[in-house]
């Protein structure tokens, strides 16, 4: 057979390229065998241990929460047990005074060795004296300062955990250790608002009035939530122990001041009301406010003058304030002032001094929207507001 | 006076309840206790008894059910004196209109409970 040499030189290099690509084919099949069989198998030991790991480690979480829930269900038993057994030896402690002695010596030589014996007593103390008055109270706040509880109560005051801080300071409040004021005393600089306002709400319950004094270092602003809560305890106490709030006016910490003026305003010391218009020079808007705001309430006429005088140089919220005020203390001589006000651009300015004559005299409002007969329409619309009653 | 009286006392706090009942029973009177007020109703209705204190607020039945059980329900005269927290004078007077005899603030004095326990059942000793 002819053959060409050009086609012979492609047959053999079809050839060749054949043999290379079964070669190669060859080598690589080997080494993928290889690799996939590897693969596979590391695989799988990878895939067992991590199913034998979860499975070990569910059964673990599983014996563990066996194991606490039987540790608890025990816990709880004993103390029951326990709750039993000095819920018992309580009674007998109220109803039997031949027995203190013998009650007390039970307790210290049987009961109270762990901390968690000292804590469920301690927490049956308090419970009880939540609910008994008298001479239960009485013995009941005996035993728990025989037994040491108290010192307890203590610990947890110098804690560094707040929620601890709290305990404490409940747990002395309650059963009404006077002596602890000292120690609370320190929680009411505590860096944590919750722990202040509770330790400021004990000592008013501890000491009264006494309280306000650590008022005197406070370096923290007071919020409106804690002077909220602080006059709601002082507001039960006997008025006959209330002292001079003046002393507070020059303290360094603005809230307390603040504050001050409120006690003024709230218990009525009208003894302080030249301290108080004096504050009307202050610089701070929110004294100024407070001051104001009292001696409206107090309805000190005498305060009208002053208010005049500051009323140019005040900020609008004051000026607002001081009209509001007049609706309370002005009379027919602020009219003119007020009237004045009326025709202001400012609607709440304008309101509020249409309320205010309204208040000293309803006819006077009345006459001066019909007299001024170039009253803008808007104003008029204001003064018809300010009458209407049902608003 | 007759210190056979069965008094029932129902409160669900065990330190209270403990201290009426050893109270009570020091002054010679059998006591019967109950922790809530389903437990307090059943032994109204097994054990009759002649007196009952109940705390107004309990789990199940209140005091309010349980006046109304031994007024309405059973048409008995047991004296019922009612424990109430400060605060709770409301319900205090609903419980006055369904029948309660007394009632008693908590914080409260055990003696003070005493004696109007005796008051109680010396107008019923008269009563009868």
């Amino acid at each position: 057979m002819l053959t060409d040499p050009g086609l012979s030189n492609i047959n053999e290099g079809i050839f060749l390229s054949d043999f290379f690509f079964n070669l190669a084919n060859e080598v690589y099949k080997d080494i993928g065998e290889k690799i996939n069989s590897s693969f596979s198998s590391s695989f799988l030991a990878v895939t067992y241990s991590v199913v034998i790991f979860n499975v070990l480690l569910t059964a673990i979480f599983l014996l563990w929460m066996h194991l606490r829930f039987v540790y608890s269900a025990i816990l709880e038993k004993e103390t029951e047990k326990i709750q039993k057994v000095y819920c018992d030896l309580i009674t007998s402690y109220l109803f039997e005074e031949q027995n203190h002695e013998v009650i007390i010596n039970r307790f210290r030589k049987f009961h109270l060795l762990g901390i968690n014996h000292r804590k469920i007593l301690s927490q049956q103390i308090i419970q009880l004296h939540k609910n008994l008055s008298g001479d239960s109270a009485v013995q009941l706040k005996e035993l728990y300062l025989k037994l040491n509880l108290h010192t307890d109560s203590y610990k947890n005051i110098y804690s560094s955990d707040w929620q601890e801080n709290i305990h404490g300071i409940r747990e002395l409040t309650e059963m009404n250790i006077t002596e602890a004021a000292r120690e609370i005393g320190h929680l009411t600089h505590s860096e944590y608002e919750i722990v202040r306002i509770e330790a400021i709400s004990a000592l008013v319950e501890l000491i009264k009035f006494n309280a306000l004094n650590y008022f005197e270092h406070r370096k923290q602003p007071m919020s409106e939530w804690e002077q909220l809560m602080i006059m709601e305890k002082l507001k039960h106490l006997d008025r006959r122990d209330i002292p001079d709030f003046t002393k507070w006016l020059n303290a360094h910490n603005l809230s307390v001041k603040i504050f001050a003026v409120k006690l003024i305003h709230r218990f009525e010391q009208f003894q302080n009301i030249d301290q108080l218009i004096k504050l009307l020079d202050s610089p701070d808007e929110d004294i100024k406010k407070a001051v104001i705001e009292a001696l409206g309430d107090l309805l000190v006429i005498q305060s009208v003058k002053k208010l005049l005088s500051i009323y140019d140089s005040s900020s609008r919220a004051i000026q607002l304030e001081i009209i509001k005020t007049f609706s309370k203390i002005g009379g027919t001589k602020e009219l003119p002032f007020l009237q004045s006000l009326v025709v202001s651009d400012d609607y709440e300015v304008s309101l509020a001094a249409s309320r205010a004559i309204k208040a000293i005299n309803h006819t006077n409002l009345h006459e001066f929207r019909n007299a001024e007969s170039k009253l803008a329409e808007k104003v008029k619309a204001i003064i018809e507001h300010a009458l209407d009653d049902r608003i | 006076m007759n210190k056979d009286y069965k008094i029932l006392i129902a409160d669900d706090e065990l330190m209270v309840l403990r201290t009426i009942e050893f109270r009570l029973q020091r002054e010679g009177y059998k006591t019967i206790v109950a922790f809530d007020g389903k437990e307090a109703i059943e032994k109204i209705f097994s054990e009759s008894p002649d007196l009952i204190i109940t705390d107004l607020m309990m789990p199940y039945n209140n005091g309010l059910e349980i006046v109304n059980v031994v007024r309405n329900q059973l048409k008995q005269k047991t004296p019922v004196i009612i424990l109430s927290a400060v605060g709770l004078e409301k319900t205090v007077l609903e419980a006055f209109k369904l029948g309660a005899d007394d009632f008693v603030t908590k914080p409260f004095s055990p003696n003070e409970l005493t004696i109007r326990v005796e008051k109680l059942l010396s107008k019923l000793q008269y009563s009868l």
